[in-house]
């Protein structure tokens, strides 16, 4: 920490009811120097950057800027001191336009008090050329892809020159190729002199981009790396877990066999989603899909659990061709699927962990006359807390106010509860800290000891090697590649480049 | 990018308009009477109050509230505003309401107060339900029968006539080049909310509460104000429409304009804007009371039944919301 530091934050304490969010927080930046925080969910890395940004008063410390003690009591002053933060939830209005959510709450006017869209579209331009993006700024952001509406929060930041920049989970909707192009813009700005703070879950990228890497836990400063002493993701983890033990998820043997396979998918095809996808899936088997955003495995595992339609191709489950039309039917067969959208698709947010984990077992959980069984209910809930490792004061506890690691993992007790041979896990890690990751895995790695098929995709490949027994890489919506784990003639590059492939006839 | 058909896209944009068009030629070809200054007069006069009480009420859906107080409030702000000139007046000695319930004076003082008791029921409205989080559509339900009791307890359920205040007809009776006066003032407030909506930030402000209000707030907008304003602005045109109506029916009655906030609503919803907020906006809205006031007038005219009316409303609410929510948002609505 040094003394011309241009940001410099001072004993920063912030209590909310029951939690100390943060305890007597020192943090610094230079110009020219990107700084990543990391921590667990509910280290306090969102609640500091939000007092940085004028959302929050700290309770007790100062923030000094260039040396001047500032009190940032709103994001107008924020904006005036030239801090630009993205935040980590949308702040997009879906049914205005680019160029009107770009100026939200800051719009430029006219001489006579109007809105001036001249200029403001103009701006909104600039600033899109700026970070290297096309976008059509008349367009109504509800209308964006995930992608853009990152790009649109990064044009707001970006707006007004900022000197400090926040970046707070961008680079979770990105994939790849994306990411890649962000961090060529970060680093300009950090050439340009701009003082950037970087969040992020993905370990790997912070010790990519960082200069400094700042460890926060339970509210606490209790770690700061430097990237000239060759920062290890292990002594990341071990910060931010403290006395916890990190545990690389041990692989189980294999099993092995020509036994039937328990799904075998042939010729599925859905233009201009996905083409002649043929693969197979065993019992006790973990099988990965790799791909790039938009390479259809999303789509291909959707169609089988029929959420969604396809064109042609067919399904055998244990041996025997199946129709499945809606995803009972597929549940009542024994598939099921945990989305990658645990808050859209996987919870009922208003009801409690109990109500959640039974809601698809009801058909064996209600008595003759439809009344539910509640002690049975009561049992199973409490047997799966516990075996998932559920942190909650108790299953009457409303899933909305659960970690996201948490919340997935009542998702996944509904599957399991329901009693399943073939479970599909898409990108289930997204958004979740470390500690609850490596008891997914640990689920997972139950379940296959259990006999169970599973299917996991997930952007970050260094997981799927992890614990998957076979990889399949897809791209464009074709599969490019299968590859045994236990043949050792492959690597995270060479599967990485095969995302990339690129596919004659896509989306013809 | 999407690649859109623009035919299709030229039709979902201007459907309402299209509709209108529609429903007027379809009023030509019914009656050969459409067309007379009387009968275009009576279209008018009735979409004048449909509509600016539906004008009031989608500034409130836009942020995501509804008000289903307007309509009681078009007979609590006349009639307790009579009563309050009058005990005022009754403490200097000069009578305000004569034998029979005829009031003989004081336009102005009735139109001040009339609106100013629509603007500050408006803001408790708002308040209400900004502070204390009750959803709108209870606490408006519960101020529409706090308003409604009120009007027949102060007024002890008789009507208040005003033939004799000089100049009261104005606004429902006068004409200008042969438009009715409520008409034009209708319009007039339509418009320049539009034009506010379109070129101030005040829209911004608006949509930008209701359409996610997560968003609003960090921009640094205080959405709990611009949720009161909305209220007041509601309350304000229920005020209006009560000045609308009492003027042409030359008297305040305590149960007037019953059942008119289900009507209102329903012109909005025509209107494309929705409860979700943020999405739709004044114009389609004016052009929704122009749809259902031609199409009230047809009914009448080839002798319907009053069941129709309530039949095809509904199927025009349904149609309206199909039409409206298909497929992805077409351009920001005015």
């Amino acid at each position: 920490m040094s003394n011309n530091a241009i940001l410099y934050l001072k004993s920063i304490s912030k209590t909310f009811p029951g939690i100390r969010a943060l305890i007597d927080v020192n943090f610094s930046i230079n110009k020219g120097e990107i700084v990543s925080l990391v921590g667990e969910n509910g280290a306090g890395k969102s609640t500091l950057m939000r007092v940085i940004a004028g959302l929050l008063s700290p309770d007790q410390g100062e923030i000094y800027i260039e040396g001047e003690l500032v009190k940032i009591s709103n994001a107008a002053i924020a904006d005036k001191l030239r801090i630009g933060i993205v935040h980590q939830e949308p702040t997009l209005v879906p049914g205005m336009s680019v160029y009107a959510n770009i100026f939200l709450g800051r719009e430029i006017l006219t001489k006579w008090g109007t809105l001036n869209f001249k200029k403001m579209k103009k701006d909104s331009m600039k600033i899109l050329d700026t970070i290297g993006f096309k976008l059509n700024i008349n367009e109504l952001v509800g209308n964006l892809t995930l992608v853009e509406k990152e790009v649109v929060e990064i044009a707001k930041a970006m707006l007004f020159d900022p000197k400090y920049l926040i970046l707070d989970e961008v680079t979770a909707p990105l994939g790849v190729e994306e990411t890649n192009h962000l961090f060529e813009l970060i680093l300009e700005l950090k050439n340009k002199g701009l003082a950037i703070i970087f969040i992020s879950h993905r370990l790997n990228e912070v010790i990519r981009l960082s200069d400094r890497v700042v460890v926060l836990r339970d509210g606490k400063v209790v770690g700061e790396l430097d990237s000239k002493d060759n920062i290890k993701e292990r002594d990341l983890i071990n910060l931010m877990l403290g006395d916890k033990k990190f545990e690389r998820a041990k692989r189980a043997e294999t099993i092995s066999g020509k036994k039937t396979p328990v799904l075998e998918a042939i010729n599925f095809n859905k233009k201009p989603h996905f083409e002649n996808i043929n693969f197979r899936l065993h019992r006790g088997e973990i099988l990965g899909f790799a791909g790039l955003k938009g390479s259809g495995i999303t789509e291909i595992l959707r169609t089988i659990y029929a959420l969604e339609t396809r064109d042609s191709g067919d399904i055998h489950f244990n041996g025997q061709k199946i129709k499945i039309q809606d995803p009972k039917q597929a549940l009542n067969k024994g598939i099921g699927m945990v989305t990658n959208d645990r808050q859209k698709e996987g919870l009922a947010l208003e009801r409690n962990i109990e109500e959640n984990m039974s809601i698809s077992s009801l058909d064996f959980l209600t008595n003759r006359l439809t009344f539910l069984k509640v002690k049975t209910i009561r049992h199973f809930a409490r047997t799966y807390i516990s075996k998932l490792e559920i942190k909650a004061r108790s299953y009457k506890q409303d899933a909305l106010n659960l970690s996201g690691g948490n919340q997935q993992k009542v998702v996944i007790a509904k599957l399991l509860l329901k009693g399943l041979e073939l479970i599909m896990f898409d990108e289930p890690t997204r958004g979740i800290d470390v500690n609850a990751k490596n008891e997914i895995y640990k689920i997972l790695l139950e379940l296959k000891k259990d006999n169970k098929g599973i299917i996991i995709t997930s952007p970050e490949i260094p997981e799927l090697l992890n614990i998957c027994d076979r990889i399949i890489v897809v791209s464009m919506g074709r599969i490019v590649e299968e590859v045994e784990i236990s043949s050792a003639d492959f690597n995270e590059k060479s599967i990485l480049e095969k995302m990339h492939t690129v596919v004659s006839g896509y989306g013809a | 990018m999407i690649k859109r058909d623009n035919t299709l896209n030229f039709f979902r944009d201007n459907i309402l308009v299209m509709v209108l068009v529609i429903i007027f030629i379809l009023g030509l070809s019914i009656s050969r009477h459409f067309l007379t200054g009387a009968n275009i007069s009576s279209i008018l006069i009735e979409v004048s109050v449909m509509g600016i009480l539906a004008v009031g009420e989608t500034v409130c859906m836009l942020v995501r509230e509804i008000d289903l107080s307007i309509a009681s409030l078009m007979a609590f702000a006349p009639v307790i505003a009579i009563n309050i000139i009058s005990f005022i007046k009754s403490r200097t000695g000069t009578p305000f309401i004569d034998a029979g319930n005829y009031v003989n004076s004081g336009l102005g003082y009735i139109v001040i107060l009339t609106i100013l008791l629509g603007c500050i029921v408006g803001a408790i409205n708002g308040i209400i339900v900004v502070k204390t989080k009750v959803p709108s559509i209870i606490a408006t339900l519960g101020m529409m029968y706090v308003l409604t009791g009120f009007a027949y307890v102060i007024s002890k359920g008789t009507s208040y006539f005003l033939t004799r205040v000089p100049g009261f007809k104005w606004l429902g009776s006068s004409t200008f080049l042969k438009i009715p006066m409520s008409f034009l003032v209708y319009i007039i407030i339509g418009i320049v909310a539009l034009l506010v909506f379109k070129f101030t930030k005040i829209g911004n402000r608006i949509y930008a509460t209701g359409g996610n209000e997560n968003a609003a707030i960090y921009a640094g907008i205080n959405t709990g104000n611009w949720k009161i304003a909305a209220f007041i602005f509601s309350g304000f045109c229920a005020s209006v429409a009560a000045l609308m109506y009492s003027s042409r029916l030359e008297a305040a009655t305590p149960n007037q304009g019953a059942g008119l906030e289900l009507i209102a609503v329903t012109v909005v919803v025509i209107g494309g804007t929705t409860l979700q907020g943020g999405k739709g906006g004044i114009f389609g809205t004016i052009i929704a009371s122009l749809i259902l006031g031609i199409f009230y007038n047809i009914i009448i005219a080839v002798g319907l039944v009053t069941w129709y009316k309530t039949v095809i409303t509904g199927l025009l609410v349904v149609g309206a919301v199909l039409i409206h929510s298909r497929g992805k948002l077409t351009k920001k609505s005015i």
